[in-house]
Protein backbone atom coordinates (compact mmCIF):
# COMPACT_ATOMS: atom_id res chain seq x y z
CA UNK A 1 0.00 0.00 0.00
CA UNK A 2 2.70 2.35 0.86
CA UNK A 3 4.69 1.30 -2.15
CA UNK A 4 1.56 2.49 -4.35
CA UNK A 5 1.37 5.68 -2.62
CA UNK A 6 4.86 6.46 -3.15
CA UNK A 7 4.39 5.35 -6.62
CA UNK A 8 2.04 8.16 -7.40
CA UNK A 9 4.43 10.59 -5.76
CA UNK A 10 5.77 11.18 -9.44
CA UNK A 11 8.51 13.76 -9.63
CA UNK A 12 10.81 13.96 -7.16
CA UNK A 13 12.81 17.02 -8.45
CA UNK A 14 16.31 18.04 -8.88
CA UNK A 15 18.53 15.42 -7.13
CA UNK A 16 21.37 17.08 -6.03
CA UNK A 17 23.72 14.39 -4.63
CA UNK A 18 24.20 12.01 -7.39
CA UNK A 19 25.10 14.90 -9.53
CA UNK A 20 28.00 15.86 -6.84
CA UNK A 21 28.75 12.14 -7.48
CA UNK A 22 28.62 12.22 -11.46
CA UNK A 23 31.23 15.88 -11.11
CA UNK A 24 33.80 14.44 -8.83
CA UNK A 25 33.71 10.99 -10.89
CA UNK A 26 34.42 12.98 -13.79
CA UNK A 27 37.08 15.22 -12.00
CA UNK A 28 38.87 12.34 -10.18
CA UNK A 29 39.49 10.91 -14.22
CA UNK A 30 40.22 14.27 -15.55
CA UNK A 31 42.67 14.88 -12.89
CA UNK A 32 44.41 11.77 -13.32
CA UNK A 33 44.86 12.27 -17.38
CA UNK A 34 46.59 15.43 -16.20
CA UNK A 35 48.61 13.55 -13.48
CA UNK A 36 49.83 11.17 -16.20
CA UNK A 37 50.40 13.30 -18.84
CA UNK A 38 53.60 13.96 -20.13
CA UNK A 39 54.62 17.67 -20.16
CA UNK A 40 56.36 18.54 -23.54
CA UNK A 41 59.45 21.35 -23.69
CA UNK A 42 61.87 22.54 -25.59
CA UNK A 43 65.73 22.75 -25.88
CA UNK A 44 66.23 25.88 -28.16
CA UNK A 45 69.92 26.26 -30.46
CA UNK A 46 71.06 28.76 -32.88
CA UNK A 47 72.62 27.37 -36.40
CA UNK A 48 75.63 29.15 -36.87
CA UNK A 49 76.67 32.22 -39.13
CA UNK A 50 73.17 34.12 -38.16
CA UNK A 51 72.08 36.01 -35.60
CA UNK A 52 71.33 33.64 -33.44
CA UNK A 53 75.00 31.61 -33.30
CA UNK A 54 77.00 34.90 -33.76
CA UNK A 55 79.61 35.23 -31.37
CA UNK A 56 80.72 37.94 -29.26
CA UNK A 57 84.10 39.39 -30.68
CA UNK A 58 85.81 39.19 -27.73
CA UNK A 59 85.47 35.85 -26.67
CA UNK A 60 88.03 33.72 -28.26
CA UNK A 61 87.64 30.69 -26.33
CA UNK A 62 85.06 27.81 -27.74
CA UNK A 63 84.59 24.47 -26.86
CA UNK A 64 83.95 21.80 -28.80
CA UNK A 65 81.68 18.79 -28.10
CA UNK A 66 82.35 15.48 -29.70
CA UNK A 67 79.90 12.54 -29.79
CA UNK A 68 80.87 9.50 -31.07
CA UNK A 69 78.82 6.81 -32.47
CA UNK A 70 78.79 4.60 -29.28
CA UNK A 71 77.37 7.48 -27.34
CA UNK A 72 81.15 8.33 -25.81
CA UNK A 73 81.12 12.14 -25.00
CA UNK A 74 84.28 14.19 -25.58
CA UNK A 75 85.30 17.94 -25.17
CA UNK A 76 88.01 19.21 -26.33
CA UNK A 77 89.51 16.24 -26.61
CA UNK A 78 89.02 15.03 -22.92
CA UNK A 79 86.43 12.62 -22.45
CA UNK A 80 83.49 13.69 -20.16
CA UNK A 81 80.97 10.93 -20.44
CA UNK A 82 80.62 7.35 -21.38
CA UNK A 83 78.02 5.71 -23.59
CA UNK A 84 76.02 5.13 -20.59
CA UNK A 85 76.58 8.01 -18.48
CA UNK A 86 73.41 9.90 -19.56
CA UNK A 87 73.34 12.88 -16.75
CA UNK A 88 76.71 13.78 -18.14
CA UNK A 89 77.83 15.06 -14.93
CA UNK A 90 81.33 15.62 -15.64
CA UNK A 91 80.36 17.61 -18.99
CA UNK A 92 78.08 20.22 -17.09
CA UNK A 93 80.65 20.82 -14.36
CA UNK A 94 83.70 21.23 -17.29
CA UNK A 95 80.96 23.72 -18.69
CA UNK A 96 80.30 25.63 -15.42
CA UNK A 97 83.83 25.98 -14.95
CA UNK A 98 83.91 27.53 -18.24
CA UNK A 99 81.24 29.70 -18.00
CA UNK A 100 82.51 31.09 -14.80
CA UNK A 101 85.96 31.77 -16.31
CA UNK A 102 84.56 33.41 -18.85
CA UNK A 103 80.86 33.99 -19.99
CA UNK A 104 77.01 32.26 -20.67
CA UNK A 105 77.93 33.59 -24.11
CA UNK A 106 80.78 31.36 -24.92
CA UNK A 107 80.00 29.70 -27.99
CA UNK A 108 79.58 25.60 -27.59
CA UNK A 109 79.83 24.01 -30.75
CA UNK A 110 78.34 20.20 -31.04
CA UNK A 111 79.56 17.39 -32.95
CA UNK A 112 77.66 14.41 -33.17
CA UNK A 113 78.75 11.97 -35.93
CA UNK A 114 76.18 11.07 -38.32
CA UNK A 115 74.63 7.72 -37.01
CA UNK A 116 74.57 9.43 -33.15
CA UNK A 117 71.07 8.71 -32.54
CA UNK A 118 68.62 11.96 -31.74
CA UNK A 119 68.23 11.13 -28.11
CA UNK A 120 72.09 10.71 -27.20
CA UNK A 121 72.05 14.80 -29.25
CA UNK A 122 69.61 15.61 -26.45
CA UNK A 123 71.62 14.26 -23.66
CA UNK A 124 73.81 16.45 -24.46
CA UNK A 125 71.86 19.40 -24.98
CA UNK A 126 70.32 18.23 -21.64
CA UNK A 127 73.57 19.22 -20.02
CA UNK A 128 74.44 22.49 -21.55
CA UNK A 129 70.97 23.68 -20.78
CA UNK A 130 71.81 22.33 -17.19
CA UNK A 131 74.73 24.67 -17.17
CA UNK A 132 72.81 27.41 -18.68
CA UNK A 133 74.89 27.21 -21.82
CA UNK A 134 73.47 30.40 -24.07
CA UNK A 135 74.95 29.82 -27.01
CA UNK A 136 74.81 26.31 -28.60
CA UNK A 137 74.87 25.31 -32.31
CA UNK A 138 75.74 22.46 -34.32
CA UNK A 139 78.78 21.31 -36.69
CA UNK A 140 78.69 18.29 -39.12
CA UNK A 141 81.33 15.63 -38.27
CA UNK B 1 30.42 23.03 -3.67
CA UNK B 2 28.75 22.34 -6.86
CA UNK B 3 30.17 25.02 -8.51
CA UNK B 4 33.61 24.65 -7.09
CA UNK B 5 33.69 21.31 -8.38
CA UNK B 6 32.32 22.46 -11.95
CA UNK B 7 35.00 25.15 -12.07
CA UNK B 8 37.31 22.55 -11.18
CA UNK B 9 36.36 19.90 -13.79
CA UNK B 10 36.76 22.59 -16.61
CA UNK B 11 39.82 23.46 -15.77
CA UNK B 12 41.48 19.93 -15.93
CA UNK B 13 39.12 19.21 -18.75
CA UNK B 14 40.80 22.39 -20.94
CA UNK B 15 44.12 21.38 -20.06
CA UNK B 16 43.69 17.77 -21.09
CA UNK B 17 42.30 18.77 -24.45
CA UNK B 18 44.53 21.12 -25.19
CA UNK B 19 47.62 19.15 -24.76
CA UNK B 20 46.02 16.23 -27.17
CA UNK B 21 45.67 18.97 -30.00
CA UNK B 22 48.83 20.29 -30.04
CA UNK B 23 50.59 16.47 -30.51
CA UNK B 24 48.49 14.85 -32.76
CA UNK B 25 50.52 13.10 -35.56
CA UNK B 26 49.97 10.24 -38.01
CA UNK B 27 53.31 9.30 -37.75
CA UNK B 28 54.59 7.53 -34.25
CA UNK B 29 57.05 9.73 -32.51
CA UNK B 30 59.15 8.75 -29.03
CA UNK B 31 60.50 11.89 -28.07
CA UNK B 32 63.80 12.30 -25.89
CA UNK B 33 63.53 12.86 -22.24
CA UNK B 34 65.11 16.38 -20.96
CA UNK B 35 64.58 16.64 -17.29
CA UNK B 36 66.65 20.47 -18.37
CA UNK B 37 64.65 21.43 -20.99
CA UNK B 38 62.23 24.44 -20.48
CA UNK B 39 58.79 25.19 -20.67
CA UNK B 40 57.53 26.30 -24.35
CA UNK B 41 57.48 30.35 -24.94
CA UNK B 42 54.32 31.03 -27.17
CA UNK B 43 55.98 32.36 -30.46
CA UNK B 44 54.73 35.17 -33.03
CA UNK B 45 55.55 32.27 -35.95
CA UNK B 46 56.64 29.10 -35.54
CA UNK B 47 56.74 25.79 -38.03
CA UNK B 48 56.28 22.59 -36.57
CA UNK B 49 58.25 19.84 -38.08
CA UNK B 50 57.88 16.03 -36.90
CA UNK B 51 60.27 13.30 -37.61
CA UNK B 52 59.99 9.70 -37.46
CA UNK B 53 62.29 7.01 -37.71
CA UNK B 54 61.31 3.22 -39.75
CA UNK B 55 63.33 0.79 -38.11
CA UNK B 56 62.31 -1.83 -40.44
CA UNK B 57 63.73 0.58 -43.49
CA UNK B 58 66.09 2.68 -42.13
CA UNK B 59 64.29 5.56 -43.45
CA UNK B 60 63.61 8.75 -41.93
CA UNK B 61 59.93 10.69 -42.41
CA UNK B 62 58.97 14.06 -42.15
CA UNK B 63 55.49 14.60 -41.69
CA UNK B 64 55.25 18.48 -41.92
CA UNK B 65 51.80 20.12 -42.66
CA UNK B 66 50.13 17.19 -42.67
CA UNK B 67 52.22 15.97 -45.56
CA UNK B 68 54.65 12.92 -45.46
CA UNK B 69 58.02 13.96 -46.94
CA UNK B 70 60.82 11.59 -47.14
CA UNK B 71 63.66 14.31 -48.86
CA UNK B 72 64.42 17.15 -46.04
CA UNK B 73 64.87 19.59 -49.08
CA UNK B 74 61.82 19.31 -50.14
CA UNK B 75 60.29 21.89 -46.74
CA UNK B 76 62.76 24.47 -47.61
CA UNK B 77 60.59 26.56 -50.19
CA UNK B 78 57.04 25.96 -47.97
CA UNK B 79 59.25 27.17 -45.02
CA UNK B 80 60.56 30.07 -46.06
CA UNK B 81 57.00 30.96 -47.98
CA UNK B 82 55.99 30.89 -43.93
CA UNK B 83 58.79 32.54 -42.37
CA UNK B 84 57.88 35.69 -44.56
CA UNK B 85 59.07 38.66 -42.95
CA UNK B 86 58.80 37.81 -39.32
CA UNK B 87 61.79 38.48 -37.70
CA UNK B 88 61.31 35.63 -34.93
CA UNK B 89 60.06 33.14 -37.01
CA UNK B 90 61.25 29.71 -35.57
CA UNK B 91 61.44 25.87 -36.15
CA UNK B 92 59.93 23.22 -33.58
CA UNK B 93 61.83 20.22 -34.43
CA UNK B 94 59.76 17.11 -32.60
CA UNK B 95 62.27 14.09 -33.64
CA UNK B 96 62.18 10.33 -32.75
CA UNK B 97 64.82 9.87 -30.10
CA UNK B 98 66.30 7.04 -32.41
CA UNK B 99 66.73 9.07 -35.62
CA UNK B 100 70.02 9.29 -36.50
CA UNK B 101 72.18 12.83 -36.57
CA UNK B 102 72.52 12.43 -40.31
CA UNK B 103 68.82 13.16 -40.60
CA UNK B 104 68.24 15.76 -38.19
CA UNK B 105 70.94 17.45 -39.66
CA UNK B 106 69.49 17.69 -43.29
CA UNK B 107 66.31 18.74 -41.73
CA UNK B 108 67.96 21.56 -39.95
CA UNK B 109 70.26 22.26 -43.26
CA UNK B 110 66.72 22.53 -45.06
CA UNK B 111 65.62 25.45 -41.69
CA UNK B 112 68.90 27.32 -42.65
CA UNK B 113 68.37 27.30 -46.19
CA UNK B 114 65.10 28.72 -45.30
CA UNK B 115 66.55 31.64 -43.57
CA UNK B 116 65.77 30.44 -40.48
CA UNK B 117 67.79 29.98 -37.76
CA UNK B 118 66.00 30.03 -34.71
CA UNK B 119 65.42 26.10 -33.96
CA UNK B 120 63.96 24.43 -31.22
CA UNK B 121 63.94 20.58 -30.04
CA UNK B 122 60.86 19.08 -28.78
CA UNK B 123 61.76 17.04 -25.27
CA UNK B 124 59.57 15.64 -23.43
CA UNK B 125 60.55 16.77 -19.39
CA UNK B 126 60.09 13.20 -17.37
CA UNK B 127 59.28 9.68 -18.40
CA UNK B 128 56.82 8.10 -17.97
CA UNK B 129 57.07 4.00 -17.35
CA UNK B 130 56.08 1.91 -20.40
CA UNK B 131 52.01 1.86 -21.73
CA UNK B 132 52.69 -1.83 -22.69
CA UNK B 133 53.99 -4.08 -19.60
CA UNK B 134 54.35 -7.40 -21.70
CA UNK B 135 53.83 -11.21 -19.78
CA UNK B 136 57.04 -12.90 -19.13
CA UNK B 137 56.66 -16.11 -21.63
CA UNK B 138 56.38 -19.50 -19.93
Amino acid sequence: MQGKTSHHEGDVGFQIAPMIDLILVLMVFFMTTVALKQVENELGIGLPGTSMGDTDANVTVDMHIEIDVDGAVTMNGDPVGTPQDKELNKLRDKLKEQIELFDDRIPVVIVPQSNVPHRRVIDVLNACSAAKVKNISFNAS
Amino acid sequence: MIDVLLVLMTFFMSITSTEVLKTKTSIELELPVAPESKAKEASPGEVLINIGWIASRRQGVIEFEEKTIHNPAEITNIIYERKGNKPYFRAVIRADENVPYSFVQQVMAACAAAQVDNITFSVLSRELPPKNVRASPH
